[in-house]
Order: C-alpha cells, then structure tokens, then sequence
C-alpha cells in the first residue's frame, strides 16, 4: 500500500479549487510537513489508506468530504481537508478572497450538490473499493 | 524581614503590591516562565496575515504541532504563540490522573491573567454574606481592585435590578453595529425581559479605553498579544508596579513544592529550581496565591509531608462550567465585518436561576464575531467542509455567540487527591442539579435569542475546567471541619495565609479573576 500521504500537486489544485481558494505553494509546503508529522505520530489505519486512494478526480472531494464528515472522521482525508482551509485562511490574500468570493447563493447551489451526493456515496463507495481492492491484488498485498 | 508571596498572577501581583504599600518587604516566588511575544506592527489583525510566516506560525503553531488532529471538538483554540498556557504534556507530568475535568494552567510571569478574557462583575451581598467577612473592608479593597484593574464604569439596569456597584475607572469599550443592533432589539422587548428579570448591558471589561497613549486602538489582536498592552495583565501593570519599590524582590524559577512545618509555623520551604529539589529556611509569613489548582496540590503535600490527615478537613474543586450557544442574526447578513474592534465580548447578560436551594446570578457573555482564526469553528459545523465554509463566509457577519457560566457548589467527590505515592488524582463528577441547571438555562437563552430575532443554531456543552475558573481546593469557614479561616489564615499554620480563589467556599457564576484579587487584597489588610 502507498504510505506516502502527502499531497500532491494535483490533489492541491483539485482542493483549491473545491474550496475555491488561491494557490500558494509554500502553504502546500507546510501543510505536507504537518502530514508527514501526524503519519510518523499517529497509527495509520486501513481506511486512511483506502480514502486517500479515492482521490482520482475532482469530483471525488465532494464525496470525501461528506464521508469523512459523517463516517471517518478521525481519517487523514479530514486532516488533510481541514488544513488546506486552515493554511489558506491563515493567509492574507486568501482570507480576503474567501470573504469576497462567498455569498449565499454559492452555498444554496452547494446544498443541491450534496443532497445529490447523500444519495450516490454508496455507489461510489463500493465502486471505489472494488478498485482499491483490484490495486492491492495487482500489487499483491 | 520580607513577607514571601508565591505566585504572581493576578492574586499575587495585587496581594504584593498591597503589602508593599502598606510599607511591608516582599520577596515574590514565582516559576516565571517568560512569554516570548513579539507584537509585531501591523495594524489590525487582518493586515497580521500579510506576513505569512508569522501569521501561520501564530494561527496554526510552529512546524503546525498545535493544529488539531482530525475529529477534534475543540472550537477556540488558545494562539499557539502565546505561551501563557502549559500544554498537556506538562500537565500531565504533574497530574497523573484526570477525572471529567479539563485543566488549564500557567507558570508565567503574570500567571493565566496573561490571555484571560478581561470580564470583571464584583461579588456583592450574595456571594459574600455567609462568608463571614467584615463586609465593608471587602468592599473597599473591591474599590481599589476595580480601580488597579482599570475596568470600566458602568452603571445600567444590571446595577440597579442585580445589585453590582459600579466601581472602575475607565470607558467602556464602543459597540459595533451588530452589539447596537442587539441591544435595540433587546430595548424593543423590554417589558418582556423585565418581567422574566434578564437584562443586557455593556461589559465591564479590564481594558484601558481614554484618550492616553496606551489605551485600546482597536487592532483586533487581543487574543494574539495586544500591541498596546491595553487588556490588564499583571506582567505589565501591578508587578511593573512593585519592581519599583526598593523593597520588592522577584524570584523567579522557584517552583514551590511544600512547606516542612515546626512549632505550628512554616519552618521551611521545598522547592524546585530547574528540576533541582532545594530548601529555604523562613521565619516569615507566606502568602500562597499559586492559583486553585496548584495552591491545592502545595497544601495536599504539605498535609501529607508533615503527617497532617487532610481528610480532616473539608477540601474540594469547583469550576464554572461553561455553554456556549451560537445564534444568527438575518437582519445582519449583508453586513460589513468590522475588522477594527476587540476580540472579545463587548454585551454581558445577567439573570438569575435556582441552584442548589440558592437564586444564583447567571453571568452571560455575547460575542459578535469580528477577528478569530475560524477555521475550528468552521470544522465543528455538522455539514461537510466545503459547504461549512461557505455558508460560514456568507452568514458570519450575522453570528454570534452567547456564552454562560454555572455557579458551583462544594462536593465530596471532587477534589484534587494526593495518593500514597505521591501521585496526584483530580476527580470530578457533575452533580445532576448543575446539569439540569444547565439545561433550564439553555432554554431560557434560547427563548430569549429567539425574542431578539436571533434563531439560536448550536449549543457547545464543554468539560467542567474549560472556564478556568478553579476554586475552593481548600475552602474558608469558621468551623472546625475548614482548614483556613475567614481572614485567609490557616489554622494550624500561624505564619500561612491563603489569599486566591482556593479559599472560596462556593462559585458564583460571575468572573472569579476580579474578586480573588479582592479577596487577596482584603486578606492584606486584615493580616497585616
């Protein structure tokens, strides 16, 4: 299994923009060693491997978000989430924007996302672990 | 020869420099560890973020080790740069077992008075009628705490219907829009509220607010060190008072442990000096203000150490524990955030509640949010991240947040207990009349909020300890069964006077700072 946590370039830009945030490469920076802290500190558990595996495409953040809200809270997905916003809100250009980009219009049309999303995770879910399984068996773990 | 005073927040500070003016030597004993805080320049806490180091490393801590891990409940967290805390880890070098409570402790130079939150309601008849005090000379030290701490005079119907005098020297801090709003919408409903005996006023705020050169200029930073050093902190007001007297002495590093006792009288004082176990002979009388907590654990080893059986004597731990409830304003909605105003509560409330046989006084504090790090209040919506934040962002300047305290009253089960191997046990149980207060309160508040169009959204129980209100580890009373009496003194201790909240024999929900200082200054002049 891949223990590597860190966030990736491509995974960055997939939460910028699903937070619709401005990118700052000295925040990833800083949040991959706040990651890198907490997986040589903390036991690393079969579902943070299979959630961080889930992360393909953009949309997969969506149900991310919501699973790891609801069901695995004490995930590295969560950890990962949460710090991206905090880091970026920490910053000066960021924390402007946020305030600037926001209104409640963004989040009405976000509520219709993830009514969708609370009836599909499942789907997703199993179809996601049916490939993660596939990649373990390929890698014969 | 010196009068020994230990600990040097806001009980020993004030305990010090009334000794001193009453003509007295004073040598203060304090750990004293050192807030390394560079204030930096930038005008209001917005313009903090521009320099992104800085504001990381104050926001989310050094190498981001105080950012929480996942699934935490933790709405504020204290700004890891400021140390006025001790984290967990020394805590828990000395507390071997904690039981239901949260602990906050501080061994800085100026104590946990270093960050605290600058609310001061002065006990009146109510708290203080059974204690036995000479009620007057309380009152008067009440007058020159109030004026010390330059807290702000107010006089509203929280006076008049509560009885709170309105002693203090200072303006009270200005109101936002969203305070005003709430106010108007409370003053619209008067009758109501008058009936159900609630009112609403400004906060009495420790907090330099005239026209001088270091009064509050509104840079939003409070919780982050305040450039001005306009929020009263014993560090930069009464102990830079008594380092002026020639007969004033700070020692710092000096973690006291116990005291060794001969004649009935404190022969001895064991402490530590950078991990290094010494000992100090005395023939003085000692003032202990180390705080609740620490007091507590200094007078359980000393107890133990001299063979003295505790369990003789009534002891326990008390805490006002604390509810938040946030509430939103429609009408604010499309508001502009201020971003040039105090982090803290600017409204307070006050009504009163039955609690165990007695009409308590609740102590409420509205918080409209202007400048916090928000990202653990986003995390703790229950909605996913993306939509927390954006309905955090489109709604905050339409939230806010009432905060209440419960009074405490003693109870056989919490105390901290010093075990047979020197272990330290801290137990607490929350009775269930405190947990049904709670609750009455939580819907008073609620119906209230919803009287002032405000629709209450979450209630935030927290562990009894969060409120860092600690008191009556080794409670006053005439009797036989209390260790100390009512003029601080313990009994079988000639030279030892407890002059901090340890000695409070039951918590009102009011702030305890304010008037464990009181109680330290009174204590002054009653044993000197």
């Amino acid at each position: 299994m891949n223990k590597d946590f860190k966030i990736s370039n491509r995974e960055y830009s997939f939460l910028i923009k699903y937070f619709n945030l401005i990118e700052n490469k000295k925040l990833l920076h800083i949040a991959n060693i706040r990651i890198e802290n907490y997986v040589n500190n903390n036991s690393v558990k079969y579902i943070d491997f299979f959630l961080n595996s889930c992360l393909k495409y953009y949309f997969d953040i969506f149900f991310l978000d919501f699973l790891s809200k609801f069901f695995f809270r004490k995930s590295i997905i969560r950890l990962k989430l949460n710090l991206v916003l905090a880091l970026q809100e920490a910053d000066y250009d960021n924390f402007n924007h946020m305030i600037e980009t926001t209104n409640i219009k963004v989040a009405i049309f976000d509520i219709l996302k993830y009514s969708i999303i609370s009836v599909t995770f499942p789907i997703w879910l199993i179809y996601k672990f049916f490939i993660f399984k596939l990649i373990l068996k390929k890698q014969n773990v | 020869m010196s009068i020994i005073v230990i600990g040097s927040g806001i009980t020993g500070s004030n305990v010090a420099l009334s000794l001193l003016e009453k003509g007295e030597q004073v040598e203060l004993w304090d750990f004293g560890k050192k807030e390394n805080l560079d204030t930096v320049n930038n005008e209001n806490f917005r313009d903090f973020k521009k320099n992104l180091n800085e504001s990381v490393e104050s926001l989310i801590g050094k190498e981001n080790k105080q950012f929480p891990n996942p699934s935490t409940q933790k709405l504020f967290e204290i700004p890891p740069l400021r140390n006025f805390l001790l984290n967990n880890i020394e805590i828990d070098n000395e507390i071997n077992e904690l039981n239901n409570f949260d602990i906050y402790q501080s061994f800085n130079e100026g104590g946990i008075a270093n960050g605290w939150g600058a609310n001061c309601i002065p006990y009146n008849e109510d708290e203080i009628g059974d204690w036995n005090i000479d009620t007057s000379k309380f009152y008067s030290s009440q007058k020159k705490i109030f004026n010390e701490l330059n807290v702000s005079q107010i006089n509203d119907k929280i006076n008049e219907k509560f009885s709170i005098s309105n002693f203090g020297n200072e303006n009270p801090i200005n109101l936002d829009e969203k305070d005003n709003y709430f106010l108007k919408n409370f003053t619209n409903n008067y009758n109501f509220f008058s009936k159900e005996n609630f009112e609403v006023g400004k906060a009495r705020l420790a907090i330099k607010n005239s026209n001088t050169n270091d009064s509050c200029r509104l840079t939003s930073r409070c919780l982050w060190g305040c450039p001005q050093n306009a929020i009263y902190n014993p560090l930069y007001s009464t102990l830079k008072k008594c380092k002026t007297y020639k007969d004033f002495k700070y020692l710092e590093n000096r973690k006291v442990s116990y005291f060794n006792l001969k004649d009935s009288k404190i022969n001895e004082i064991v402490y530590f000096e950078k991990n290094i176990e010494k000992k100090n002979k005395i023939n003085s009388k000692v003032f202990l203000c180390a705080g609740a907590i620490q007091s507590g654990i200094i007078f359980n080893k000393t107890c133990k150490k001299n063979n003295l059986k505790i369990n003789n004597f009534k002891t326990g731990l008390m805490d006002t524990k604390q509810t938040k409830i946030v509430y939103f304003f429609p009408k604010m909605l499309d508001k502009k955030i201020n971003y040039k105003s105090i982090q803290f509560n600017r409204l307070v409330g006050a009504m009163k509640e039955r609690y165990d046989d007695k009409n308590e006084y609740i102590h409420l504090e509205f918080l409209h949010l202007n400048s916090l790090f928000y990202q653990p209040l986003i995390n703790n919506l229950p909605l996913p991240l993306r939509l927390s934040k954006n309905i955090f962002y489109s709604m905050y300047s339409a939230l806010g947040i009432c905060t209440y305290f419960l009074p405490d009253s003693l109870d056989e089960k919490n105390k901290i207990k010093l075990n047979n191997d020197e272990t330290i046990e801290i137990n607490y149980t929350e009775s269930n009349e405190k947990l049904l207060l709670d609750k009455k309160i939580e819907k008073r508040i609620k119906k209230y909020l919803l009287k002032m169009s405000a629709i209450p959204i979450k209630t935030i129980r927290y562990k009894s300890g969060s409120a860092i209100h600690y008191a009556g580890t080794i409670p006053m009373g005439n009797n036989d069964k209390f260790a100390v009496n009512t003029n601080g003194q313990v009994k079988f201790i000639n030279n030892l006077i407890i002059a901090d909240a340890s000695i409070i024999p039951r918590l009102s929900s009011k702030p305890i700072s304010i008037n464990a200082a009181t109680l330290g200054d009174y204590f002054v002049q009653k044993n000197t």
